[in-house]
């Protein structure tokens, strides 16, 4: 054998040791790992892998960020997770068993019912419930749940029930599980007027998750120009804005919510009074972003990049833009991942105070005001399933945020 | 340390402006809601069972300077102020506002430096070290629980920490001390009866706080350690502590320096609802309660009171900025 | 590279730390405050037949306070069975001197007003028919009712030691309610006929004992007033000897300048107003210092501590020669809010927890924690109404044609009838009050949906919308909308079901709970179709409240009130139906509500107001807990008709152990 070809098996055997798959289209077996070791060799194989470093090279930040991204795992996983949430949210109506509002009688403060398998004398069935009511214990004025286990209810897939309207627009009556009979399945139990939790708080999550959306969307522009620009252009610019970010930071929220909740006409439902506020404190919530992009951009615009690129004539948004935002970027993320659940949890204290969502509206807020109470906690503490929604769907804001901001690290390998 | 001082000088001057400007904005946000103490009072009044009839309205509002115009009453407010140190009456408490203030302040200081320093003593070290053990188990975890302390409301984890301490031991938390200890001089016991009671504002006020600082602190250290002259010291045989302390771990601090002014107001106005849960005699549930009653001298000096200790805290921050990160200059950018 | 484990020894710590305290937390120092009941020898009575309090003793003996016999007046108010609550509702038992009453309120009077609020006549709970003179010895109505005769109890003294005499109504009447400068206007209970726009009462003083009051028209109610504990004694009496040193023209000038200086008020009016409080603000800090006529006096103002202590010279007595009150000393410990409130009950922190310290949806918390707060419950029926659905008949009265205006204003009331019919108080008492309120009352007493249908039919809703709601009598659109206060708990869960039995009968309607404030603000704006709020409706009949009137609480007519109280300058000329509704409340006022014809303009009263459903009880009668600690006595039984007895009785409750 001639010393290539001993490289050759050399290789065909390394190869098959790390397990390489052999190239695809030109048969299985040992040929084709000749071939392939050959092609790895040649100036032509070197080549190919030269171009495909190349196209790593000169891929976009966007691929790289995305690439790198997916190979986190969690937060990968937490992205998935979080878009599944938006889309329940999104179809509410379908995903939650019964309307928000519907009470059924004899139900107040039920506890989750429980989904059964087996029966009482160890009979396998599909899914069911047993029936079940709530009763007033006379001398401890709590309810107690009564299960009879006479009768069993199918629990099914894709069953009739409460009319509404997907998206607003199509009328349909079909919910994700059920009972085909009627009798409830409290995943989460029931609350004091007897409606089903775990609905309250899938419709809740549409206000909880989407309405202040807006809110972050234009503080976080604001910020960021606003910030932006005055950390760069430093002198007058800097001291006029920051002075006015001085201004807005005193602004007392409470009375300004409370005087607010008084302005807005009668006439606009809950929720748009609610999306009318957040709009209005997002243009007074955006100086905490803003001082620090501030700082920054101060820090970023006596590095030498920066000097080069001023001395090559470039505009300053262009510089802004291209030079010293993605130094920010890994700043920006975490403020959105924290921004997001911020306003999330700032609702839950804004209903908390009384301010936020009323009824009839629901949001993951006031349903944890209806909690915040001694009785419920003591007794009924399935109804503060929605502080544990509220968590993971933080968390999970924040994993994603994680992911995001390790993957756009320039540094990294 | 010249430009320093000249720039601190600088900002404390123009200080005196925003505060004017700050005053009568506040006031006039205070006197949006509709009506005023005169109709809390008589709200209250009707709900107890008694009433009072117009004359007696107008001669309460008399009373309060509440029937002048706002421009009026705010004119009258800053000239108490200015020449004489008088920030009003509280409607509500019918004692001077410095009076309350004066019980308040101190406490909800307090409480509020012990729980941000117990915060920044656990968060830093643990933001430290998330940053460093990048995907370790402990990363992990720590990453996962100061998710779960961000995003738990505080109001429920004290309510649900007291019911669950009810529960097991039998002693409720009602306050900052138990009824036989609330009036009684200071004592071992007494001391001990507050370390009972105090401890789970500490803990909800700590936990809420440290998740913020951790993942922020995380995030920019990573930011900084992947940075070229971290290779370089290694390369030039630092230890990693020293490494760490150097360079990336000032420049780290840069995002919470930018607000750690921001800790002055905030420490002297408390945590305004885990207070009002916990029923604690600080200056957040006294805040509250007389923007809602309307009792307006008394929100004002408190809104003026953090308004100024914002401003301060502005200078510090900047300040501080500027001396932990050597490539802040504020002189006029180059680029103009 | 090994790191050195900072955080691991400061999580160290920090863990045990935490470990260390919550022991502390059940360990031996207690939160419960015993009481510390005094030893003495009840034998040991004084020449007219006394037991000197010892509470008092040490001050006696040291002579800085006169003995039993020199404080009391000549003739003492006898408390005894069925003086201040009926036999059926409460057994009586002289009791033991000694105890401290403790309240947790989130105000610095909190209920107290109530238990310190002596009035000038006094009846058995909230009635009138059983009167008795209590601040006055005697007191005569003339026939036409336009003139009152009062005598004063001789030897009745302040709270500090001096007499009252009449020249404390005089003070009062002729140098204060008269006086433009004083900033004290007369209280609506002084004018003829409750009505401002009439005269008020015009004073004759006969001696330092004797006094006479005369109206211009029969003012029967006025009978009521005198035993209220809404207006209470401060109505006619104040220690003129105290007030003076701060009115404008006895007081020496130097002096007035100084105390005007030190309360920072601008003119001898704010000052008096500031120093002259009410029962009302019996626990503020410009009450300490100030003579009274109540069971006990503020001695001492702490930040968030209030405590008050047995006044030496009340005059109510029991039949074993007891000073009342029992209860040596009151404290008042502020809380922030009711939930703070709540904790404090559950804790065992409070003696007696009733009124609106108080609600029915913590009926679990109440019972759960007796043991370990040494409490029990007991229900009572209230003086206030349950929610009720009030409907504003002034809303859009300025809109010629305007469908609600039709609706309200028809003379059979048939759209009034059907909600009352659609409404379910039995549901609602389930729903929300473990079924504990009583029956369906007034107008509401029927429910039945079917005929609410015809009803709303009749009136010309007989169309509906795409959605099936009705459209109004007009063919456009309706919505009922409802606002309430988000005052108390139980306010959203009745306006929710109310929301959905209404639309069982095809109503579009809509809630909503806004703030207090702007509650009041939107009734101003007349703003509100429809509410829900309560009211006193069980202290009507014997006329204790009075705050049917159309302005009061969820307001019914509040601009037609407007417009009366403005002699017709602002607001809506009363239409001719509420025109009906201000002359049978006129006349109501003058006769006193337990003759004859003050009952039987009563039921007048309350046929129109319900008959043009001005306000529509959601559900039955209501029910309060009271949760009271366990060996205390002279507590009114279970099923007592008034919640407030509880706390207007104080005086007389004593403690077992």
């Amino acid at each position: 054998m001639t010393d290539l070809e001993t490289a050759l098996d050399d290789d065909v055997r390394a190869d098959e040791r790390r397990r390489v798959p052999a190239p695809p289209g030109e048969g299985g077996g040992y040929t084709a790992r000749r071939r392939a070791a050959l092609l790895r060799r040649s100036v032509g194989g070197r080549r190919s892998r030269a171009a495909a470093r190349e196209d790593l090279y000169e891929a976009s930040q966007r691929t790289l960020v995305l690439r790198r991204f997916r190979r986190h795992r969690l937060a990968h996983l937490s992205l998935y997770l979080l878009v599944a949430m938006y889309v329940c949210a999104i179809l509410a109506e379908f995903v939650a068993p019964y309307d928000k509002l519907h009470s059924f009688e004899d139900q107040k403060y039920a506890a989750p019912t429980q989904i059964h398998v087996v029966d009482e004398d160890g009979g396998w069935h599909l899914p069911f419930v047993y029936s079940s009511r709530t009763e007033i214990d006379q001398d401890t004025f709590t309810y107690e749940t009564v299960v009879d286990t006479s009768v069993r209810h199918p629990v099914q897939l894709f069953v009739h029930g409460d009319e509404y309207e997907l998206l607003g627009l199509i009328p349909a009556d079909v919910h994700l599980f059920g009972t085909p009979d009627g009798q409830p399945v409290f995943l989460t139990g029931a609350d004091h007027l007897g409606r089903d939790s775990f609905s309250r708080i899938m419709v809740g999550s549409r206000i909880s998750l989407l309405v202040g959306f807006g809110g972050v969307v234009v503080s976080f522009v604001l910020g960021l120009l606003i910030g932006g620009l005055s950390g760069y252009l430093g002198g007058r610019v800097d001291a006029v804005s920051q002075r006015a970010i001085d201004l807005i930071i005193s602004i007392p929220l409470i009375p300004l919510w409370m005087a607010l909740s008084a302005a807005v006409p009668q006439t606009w439902s809950g929720v748009q009074t609610y999306l009318a506020i957040t709009l209005i404190l997002s243009l007074v919530g955006w100086t905490g972003l803003a001082r620090v992009v501030r700082g920054r951009i101060i820090a970023l615009r006596e590095e030498d990049y920066v000097t080069a690129a001023r001395v090559s004539a470039m505009r300053t948004p262009g510089i802004i833009g291209r030079h010293m935002l993605p130094a920010l970027t890994s700043y920006l993320i975490v403020h959105i991942t924290i921004a997001i659940p911020g306003m999330i949890l700032g609702e839950t204290t804004l209903s908390f105070l009384g301010l936020g969502i009323s009824a009839p509206d629901v949001s993951w807020g006031s349903l944890l005001q209806g909690a915040q109470d001694v009785t419920v906690v003591s007794n009924y503490p399935w109804l503060l399933a929605p502080a544990v929604v509220l968590v993971i769907a933080v968390i999970l804001f924040n994993f994603v945020g994680d992911g995001l901001r390790d993957a756009s690290d320039p540094y990294q390998n | 340390m010249g430009p320093v001082l000249r720039y601190v000088g600088r900002r404390l001057l123009l200080m005196i402006p925003m505060l004017v400007l700050i005053s009568f904005l506040s006031f006039v946000i205070i006197q949006l809601p509709p009506g005023d103490y005169v109709d809390t009072y008589a709200r209250n009044l009707a709900s107890e069972g008694g009433s009072v009839n117009a004359d007696q309205l107008a001669a309460l509002r008399a009373q309060y300077g509440l029937d002048q115009p706002m421009l009026v009453q705010y004119l009258v407010w800053m000239k108490n102020i200015l020449f004489h140190w008088d920030f009003g009456t509280s409607f509500a408490y019918n004692q001077p506002v410095s009076e309350i203030l004066a019980e308040r302040v101190p406490r909800t200081m307090l409480i509020s430096l012990v729980s941000i320093a117990l915060t920044w003593a656990i968060a830093v070290p643990v933001g430290i070290y998330s940053a460093v053990r990048k995907y370790s188990v402990g990363d992990y975890v720590v990453t996962f629980l100061s998710f779960v302390g961000l995003a738990v409301p505080g109001f429920l984890v004290a309510l649900v920490l007291m019911l669950l301490v009810y529960d097991h031991t039998g002693f409720l938390i009602t306050g900052l001390f138990s009824p036989p200890y609330r009036e009684a001089p200071w004592s071992v016991d007494r001391v001990l009866d507050l370390l009972r009671n105090v401890w789970l504002p500490l803990v909800v006020l700590t936990v809420a706080g440290i998740g913020g600082i951790v993942r922020v602190l995380r995030a920019s250290l990573l930011d900084e350690l992947g940075k070229q002259y971290v290779v370089t010291a290694r390369a030039k045989g630092l230890t990693e502590g020293q490494v760490l302390r150097r360079y990336p771990l000032r420049l780290a601090m840069n995002p919470l320096l930018s607000t750690i002014g921001w800790m002055l107001p905030a420490t002297v106005g408390g945590e305004i609802v885990v207070s009002k849960v916990l029923n604690l005699p600080t200056t957040g549930p006294v805040l509250l309660e007389s923007i809602q009653s309307q009792d307006m001298y008394l929100t004002g000096a408190i809104v003026l009171l953090l308004s100024a200790l914002t401003i301060i805290g502005t200078v510090i921050s900047d300040v501080a900025l500027a001396v932990a990160d050597p490539r802040i200059r504020y002189e006029r950018s180059r680029a103009a | 590279m090994h790191r050195t484990p900072q955080i691991t020894r400061r999580q160290f710590t920090l863990g045990s730390l935490a470990a260390f305290m919550l022991p502390l937390a059940g360990c031996s120092l207690s939160s419960e405050i015993p009481q510390d009941l005094p030893t003495y020898d009840e034998s040991e009575k004084s020449a007219r037949g006394f037991v000197e309090p010892p509470f008092l003793r040490e001050r006696v003996k040291a002579g800085t306070l006169p003995p039993i016999d020199e404080r009391l007046p000549e003739d003492c108010f006898v408390v005894g069975s069925g003086t201040l609550l009926q036999p059926r509702y409460a057994t009586w038992r002289d009791g033991r001197y000694g105890g401290t009453i403790r309240n947790t309120p989130t105000s610095p009077t909190g209920n107290l007003n109530l238990a310190t609020g002596s009035t000038i006549l006094r009846s058995p709970s909230q009635t009138t028919d059983q009167s008795m003179p209590n601040v006055v010895s005697a007191f005569e109505p003339s026939p036409d009712m336009r003139t009152f005769a009062f005598t004063l109890r001789k030897g009745l003294r302040w709270s500090d030691g001096e007499k009252v005499t009449t020249e404390d109504v005089r003070f009062l009447v002729e140098d204060l309610y008269q006086h433009p400068d004083s900033n004290t206007p007369f209280p609506t209970d002084l004018f003829t006929q409750r009505d401002t726009r009439l005269a008020p009462a015009t004073l004759r003083v006969i001696d330092e004992l004797r006094f006479e009051l005369e109206f211009a028209a029969p003012y029967g109610q006025f009978v009521a007033a005198l035993h209220s504990w809404i207006p209470t004694v401060s109505m006619l009496f104040v220690p003129a000897h105290h007030l003076k040193r701060y009115h404008g023209d006895y007081a020496d000038p130097a002096a007035l300048q100084q105390e005007l200086d030190a309360a920072g008020a601008s003119s001898w009016g704010e000052l008096m107003t500031m120093k002259n409080l009410p029962s009302w603000s019996s626990g503020e800090a410009d009450a300490l210092g100030l003579p009274v006529l109540n069971a006990w006096v503020l001695t001492e103002v702490k930040e968030t501590t209030r405590v008050f202590e047995r006044n030496p010279y009340f005059w109510h007595v029991d039949a074993s020669g007891h000073q009342l009150p029992y209860a040596d000393s009151v404290v008042n410990y502020l809380v922030v809010d009711d939930d703070a409130l709540l904790r404090a009950v559950m804790d065992g922190q409070v003696t007696v927890a009733a009124g609106d310290n108080v609600t029915l949806n913590n009926m679990a918390v109440y019972t759960q924690s007796g043991e370990h707060a040494d409490t029990r419950v007991f229900l009572t029926n209230s003086f206030n109404f349950p929610p009720l659905l009030f409907l504003n008949h002034d809303y859009r009265h300025d809109a010629p044609d305007d469908p609600w205006q039709q609706l309200v204003a028809d003379p059979d009331a048939r759209f009034g009838r059907a909600l009352s019919l659609a409404i379910d108080p039995e549901a609602i008492n389930r729903s929300v009050y473990f079924g504990l309120h009583g029956e369906p009352m007034l107008n509401s007493a029927e429910h039945d949906p079917e005929k609410a249908r015809t009803l709303l039919d009749q009136v010309g809703m007989d169309q509906v919308d795409d959605k099936g709601y009705r459209l109004g009598p007009d063919g456009a659109s309706f919505t009922f909308a409802i606002t309430f206060p988000t005052i108390a708990l139980d306010f959203a869960p009745v306006a929710e079901l109310v929301r959905s039995q209404l639309e069982d009968v095809g109503l579009r309607v809509t809630i909503k709970g806004v703030d207090d404030g702007l509650f009041g603000q939107l009734v101003s704006d007349n703003a509100v179709m429809a509410s829900i709020h309560w009211n006193d409706g069980a202290g009507w009949s014997t006329g204790i409240s009075n705050d049917y009137m159309p302005n009061e609480k969820g307001a019914w007519s509040p601009e037609t009130w407007a417009y009366v109280q403005s002699k017709g300058e602002q607001g809506r000329k009363p239409p001719p139906y509420v025109q009906e509704f201000y002359d049978i409340a006129s006349r109501r006022t003058e006769h006193p509500p337990a003759s004859p014809e003050g009952k039987a303009a009563y039921e007048r009263l309350m046929e129109w107001l319900t008959g043009h459903y001005a306000f529509i009880p959601t559900t039955g009668l209501r029910v309060k807990p009271n949760v009271v600690k366990n060996g205390v006595a002279n507590l009114p039984d279970a099923g007592a008709p008034f919640e407030l007895d509880t706390i207007l009785n104080l005086e007389g409750i004593w403690f077992e152990r």
